[in-house]
């Protein structure tokens, strides 16, 4: 009886001179068990690596490795949103720095970030703003005695410019009427605008300019429309402690908000997107696709609409141009172009009619000589921004905030999921979210005792609310009592019982401030020209600490104790009465999060079914070489070779071919994804720098991977060849020596 | 024809004969079939789940939308004069089932309970049967948004706010003007979700509509027009059609431009022109954004069935070419017999796509099975996967065409298959193949 090796051993031999003997079944299993192992070790490897990348970014940008919020919440927290601006439906949290407390307590919370996202849709300011505010730079610099011909020249080009905008104004009033009832537009504001655009009204301008200017600002100005909307994801936070926490963080233009300070960060990539002029962004974009993505005017569709949309919307330029400018401009243009055309609108849409050829020496031409008579940024850094947002109950709340500068985080500059966010300090946030602070509360009770604390029954507080949604901000008028209200718009607060001090808000605002009450009623609240009011932008650091957040995000000291740190933190919540509920940043970063997830089950699906389709092809072939070798087994079994023996031979032959090929294809898909790990995959679109963590994903094969697609291979190759080894078993010696073929 | 039905029975009985073996390579097509067949019917169904809801809640089949700009700068999603432009449209369009003018806005909805920010969506729901007959009303009665103030929301979105009919919710949104305004509107229906485009749509009268951006009574939205059915499909040419007819008329129409318009606002809003402009979409436009998941399910479906045809073809040239084998000495007669090469090389080929026939019809059965399994059972798709697919459970789609097509290719492709096996066996001497043994 010869031992079990030296029996594995012949087995072993036998098997492989049969894999010789019939080459064609042992290619054709073999091809497809190694391509199987092939995708399997691509495949795996490369989500592998998408999916640590995405980690990084994630956690990196906003979501940290946990996220704490309230389990009454009715949606679950998403801080990558969605479809809307915020973060879904979200109860608050009382109490920050007891929420603090408790989770540095749970061993492994290294820090913890207060958060409240929200989103606003934001006046940008418009060109009537814009050249009020010069015109009056002009006139204030004119009263210090400033006479000389040049700034005599400047203030009338200024005056000019305004008057003509003036002009547009009220025929954008008679395009109003055919689309608006007669509802939409008062006679008060016709009023307004007729006399801004009067002979009169200007030639009286210089007796008294400051007043003219006033009466412009508050008067007209609001009824200008072509302000831009701006759609703004923002973040509240602690500036500082977020910066702490988030080391891919970077100040890119001006500087961070300083502590203590209300302020505003806009994202590199919005900043660039939507801030900037379009046709100077169009161009960059234009610079980027023909340098980095070897694109073509001749050939790409996109950059052909940039084209087209910088050579339509030249409009937007015009607008800056007061009449020196314009004349500096028709100079360089004709020059450039060698063109006779004396209409700038003209010159400007023949210039951007770019192609291959001149795109290069235009877009220098642009930045070199152009731009520098260009406002680049319709809000610029040290700019006020007037955000507008609406609270959870649905009521508009404002704030003035200063921009510090702009923000991005390292190697995800050009992603948009990483640069949808802004950040603001979380004082603003809380005030446009609608959520009492000590300030407002104290300012409240101040207005009561103003108004004499009136008792105002529910019904009559709701018309109040619904019937000036928009009430006064103050800020218009540099009231004395602005101090205590940087900019922040009196308006309603969510909570039920709060609503009855509103109502005594809104009924002393008309003696807080001297706004005329038809204006109150129906036009923009003209908190826009909050720049030249003078706001205190300062707020206690304490209130910071202690009042209300919405979400906060946890850094771990170990990442791969995450999901018992997150029970932890649920324990300690109970423990500590407060409502928590932790969740992992997949989690949190909802439909962005779960992508590495949902390509995985995408992958192993399409895996199973191709390994069930080949099991059953494998089956089939191996079969028919069963089949084939019948009388070759019979000869086998008559003299003396057991059942066991021949299965054994069988099996082991498919093991073989599984292990030899197998790993001749993991192989390969290993040394695939080696020479992608050293060059990288690029991020071919701007979404990718995200799922890729940077510029290129730099994929690795993992020891795990490979091991995976083995043991795949091997089980497939194991199971196809069962039935036909226990076909094998069956075949008798007499009848297979007797058998024809 | 005589010698066709001979070589067809010929290689029926060879497929009989070799049953083990026919039914072995038979099952690993009718799986390939099946799969095929899975794979059009989920990409058919989210198709289908999207245009039915998108043309129910959105959008026509083509719209007549546009922009109104008070000032080169500011552009409302606004048409005036619709029943002018209908009348035109009407005339330009001999396809068209029926049209219905919508009211277009996006504001803040607000209960005592949360809020949400909706598309909101003016309806003239008497003019609307099909509107009416399209949703599933939970609760509620739909006639009552005829109603002035009223609004129908969606079920998840009655959950969230935890709304009843007859509860009253507070629209806030700002006008053409720029001035925040708000109605207060009562809950006449709540109905069924429609796939993921329900989750943010709502629904008030035209009247109401008008009221809250405070237009005239001759302005609408957008005009959805509704094509008879066997029109839908094609829609390039209509849409060019419409727009010329437009121009025609006298009226400035836009660029094609294949974005939803609410995409269209920053490019419209930096062209220097004022007044109005009008734009014809297709619902494919008004969905582009939602569209790359139905290119990358496409793409996804399309490499699986490349890899796993791949796989089948390998198993049928490896079955056959142990066919040929075993048979050498057959052919061998056959062809010392008188038979030519050609008809040699017939044999295996139809025996090939015998057999790719057979299994593809026993898949397509089998697809066809598993899919009405599939939507019997209502599968709730998991979350993150809701975005990709559109809808809440998987709903499966199997098309004639589409079952046609699995079978068609796979016969084909199982025939082509053994084209070089079968053109081997042809080239045998008929001297060699009678003297071979083995």
């Amino acid at each position: 009886m010869l031992g079990i090796w030296e029996t594995l051993g012949v087995i072993a031999q036998i098997a492989i001179r049969n894999l010789f003997a019939s080459r064609w079944k042992t290619l054709i299993v073999g091809g497809i068990i190694g391509f199987g192992a092939l995708l399997v070790v691509a495949g795996t490897s490369l989500l592998d690596g998408v999916d640590h990348a995405m980690s990084r970014s994630i956690i990196g940008s906003v979501a940290g490795h946990i996220q704490v919020y309230s389990n009454k919440s009715k949606d679950e927290l998403d801080v990558m949103g969605g479809f809307s601006l915020d973060s879904g439906d979200i109860a608050p949290l009382d109490d920050f720095a007891k929420l603090r407390e408790t989770l540095l307590a749970v061993p492994n919370v290294d820090r913890v970030v207060p958060m409240g996202i929200s989103g606003a849709l934001v006046n940008s300011g418009n060109t009537v703003d814009q050249a009020l505010a010069d015109l009056r730079e002009n006139a204030n610099k004119r009263q210090g005695g400033e006479s000389s011909a040049a700034a005599n020249e400047l203030y009338q080009a200024e005056k000019g410019h305004v008057r003509q905008i003036l002009s547009v104004l009220s025929r954008d009033f008679d395009n109003v009427r055919k689309v608006a009832d007669e509802r939409a537009v008062s006679d008060d504001e016709l009023e307004a605008i007729k006399r801004g655009s009067s002979d009169d009204f200007w030639n009286d301008f210089d007796k008294d300019p400051f007043d003219h200017l006033e009466f412009l600002e508050n008067r007209v100005a609001p009824l200008a429309t072509d302000a831009d909307m701006l759609q703004l994801r923002y973040l509240g936070t602690d500036p500082a402690v977020f910066a702490q926490a988030f080391d891919r963080m970077v100040i890119v233009d001006g500087t961070a908000i300083p502590p203590g300070q209300r302020g505003f960060l806009f994202s590199k990539y919005m900043y660039e997107e939507q801030v900037k002029l379009k046709a100077a962004r169009g161009l960059d974009k234009m610079k980027e696709g023909r340098d980095v993505k070897h694109l073509t005017i001749a050939k790409d569709l996109d950059l052909q609409r940039i084209v087209r949309e910088n050579s339509n919307g030249v409009r937007e330029l015009l607008l800056q141009l007061d009449a020196i400018k314009t004349a500096r401009f028709r100079g360089k243009l004709q020059t450039f172009l060698s063109s006779q055309e004396a209409d700038v609108g003209k010159l400007l849409a023949a210039f951007f009619k770019m192609d291959d050829g001149n795109f290069d020496a235009r877009y220098k031409f642009f930045y070199d000589e152009l731009a520098p008579d260009l406002e680049l940024y319709r809000v610029r850094v040290g700019d006020r921004l007037t955000i507008k947002a609406y609270t959870k109950s649905g009521y508009v709340r404002s704030a003035s905030l200063k921009v510090y500068g702009t923000y991005a985080f390292k190697g995800l500059e050009r992603s948009p999921q990483a640069g949808s966010m802004n950040m603001m300090d979380l004082v603003s946030f809380r005030e446009l979210y609608g959520f009492m602070t000590a300030e407002r509360e104290k300012e409240i009770a101040q207005m009561r005792e103003s108004s004499g604390a009136r008792e105002i029954d529910r019904n009559n507080a709701d018309a109040e609310l619904f019937g000036t949604k928009d009430t006064s901000d103050t800020s218009t008028e540099p009231a004395p009592a602005e101090a205590t209200a940087p900019g922040v718009a009196k308006t309603a607060y969510e909570r039920p019982h709060a609503k009855l001090h509103h109502g005594a808000a809104a009924k002393a605002a008309p003696t807080e401030a001297a706004v005329a009450p038809a204006q109150v009623e129906a036009t923009e609240p003209p908190e826009q020209r909050a720049r030249t009011a003078a706001a205190d932008d300062t707020y206690d650091p304490k209130d910071l600490e202690t009042g209300v957040v919405l979400n906060a995000a946890v850094l771990v000291k170990d990442e791969r104790l995450i999901p018992q740190t997150m029970a932890a933190i649920e324990q300690a919540g109970v423990h500590a009465g407060l409502p928590l509920k932790a969740v992992s940043w997949q989690k949190a970063s909802g439909f962005v999060g779960q992508f590495a997830t949902l390509m995985r089950v995408v992958l192993f699906t399409a895996v199973l079914i191709i390994f069930v389709v080949a099991l059953v092809v494998i089956n089939n072939a191996l079969v028919m070489a069963t089949l084939e070798r019948v009388r070759e087994i019979g000869m086998l079994r008559a003299i003396g070779a057991q059942r066991r023996f021949v299965l054994s031979m069988l099996v082991v032959e498919a093991v073989v071919v599984g292990i030899l090929f197998g790993a001749l294809g993991s192989a390969l898909g290993a040394l695939i994804l080696s020479i992608f790990g050293k060059t990288g995959i690029p991020a071919t679109s701007d979404v990718l720098t995200f799922f890729f963590s940077g510029p290129r994903l730099y994929p690795t094969v993992g020891g795990q991977n490979l091991v995976f697609a083995l043991v795949i291979v091997l089980v497939v190759s194991v199971v196809s060849s069962l039935y036909p080894a226990w076909i094998a078993t069956r075949v008798s010696p007499r009848e297979a020596m007797q058998s024809e073929e | 024809m005589f010698a066709f039905l001979v070589d067809a029975r010929i290689a029926l009985l060879n497929l009989v004969e070799h049953r083990r073996r026919t039914i072995f390579l038979g099952s690993a097509v009718a799986v390939v079939t099946m799969l095929l067949v899975l794979l059009t019917a989920l990409s058919t169904g989210v198709r289908q789940t999207l245009i039915h809801s998108a043309t129910t809640l959105s959008t026509g089949h083509l719209n007549i939308g546009g922009f109104y700009k008070v000032t080169a700068g500011q552009a409302g999603p606004i048409v005036t004069d619709y029943e002018k432009v209908l009348g035109v449209a009407q005339k330009a369009l001999p396809e068209m089932d029926f049209a219905v003018e919508r009211g277009r806005g996006w504001a803040k909805v607000v209960a005592d309970r949360g809020s949400f920010q909706s598309a909101i969506n003016g309806i003239d729901i008497g003019a609307e049967p099909a509107f009416k007959k399209a949703l599933d009303i939970e609760s509620g009665n739909i006639d009552d948004l005829a109603k002035p103030n009223t609004i129908l929301v969606f079920e998840a979105q009655a959950k969230k706010l935890e709304l009843k009919v007859g509860d009253a919710v507070t629209i806030s949104s700002q006008t053409t003007r720029g001035v925040a305004n708000t109605i207060d509107c009562r809950v006449a229906a709540i109905a069924r979700d429609i796939g993921l485009l329900s989750q943010w749509n709502t629904f008030i009268p035209n009247e109401s509509l008008r009221t809250l951006y405070q237009l005239r009574p001759d302005v609408t939205g957008a005009i959805q027009i509704m094509l008879k059915p066997q029109y839908v499909e094609h829609l390039a040419p209509l849409a060019a059609r419409l727009r010329s007819s437009l121009e025609q008329a006298g009226y400035r129409v836009m660029e094609p431009d294949a974005r939803p318009f609410w995409m269209k606002f920053q490019t419209v809003s930096r062209e220097d022109w004022t007044g109005q402009k009008y734009d014809v979409t297709t619902w494919e436009d008004e969905l582009q954004f939602l569209m790359w998941t139905l290119t990358a399910l496409n793409g996804i479906s399309i490499v699986l069935v490349v890899i796993l045809i791949a796989i089948m073809v390998t198993g049928i040239m490896n079955t056959l070419w142990i066919a040929i084998r075993e048979r050498t000495r057959e052919i061998g007669a056959l062809r010392a017999i008188g038979m030519q090469r050609g008809a040699v090389a017939r044999l295996f080929l139809m025996e090939a796509s015998a057999l790719g026939l057979l299994g593809g019809c026993v898949g397509v059965v089998l697809g066809a099975g598993v899919a009405a399994l599939v939507n019997a059972a209502h599968i709730p798709v998991p979350k993150a996967a809701q975005l990709f697919l559109m809808a809440d459970t998987v709903h499966l789609a199997v098309e004639p065409g589409a079952v046609m097509f699995a079978i068609v290719l796979i016969t084909l492709v199982s025939g082509a298959a053994a084209l070089y096996p079968s053109l081997r066996a042809a080239r045998l001497r008929p001297v060699d193949a009678m003297s071979h043994f083995g």
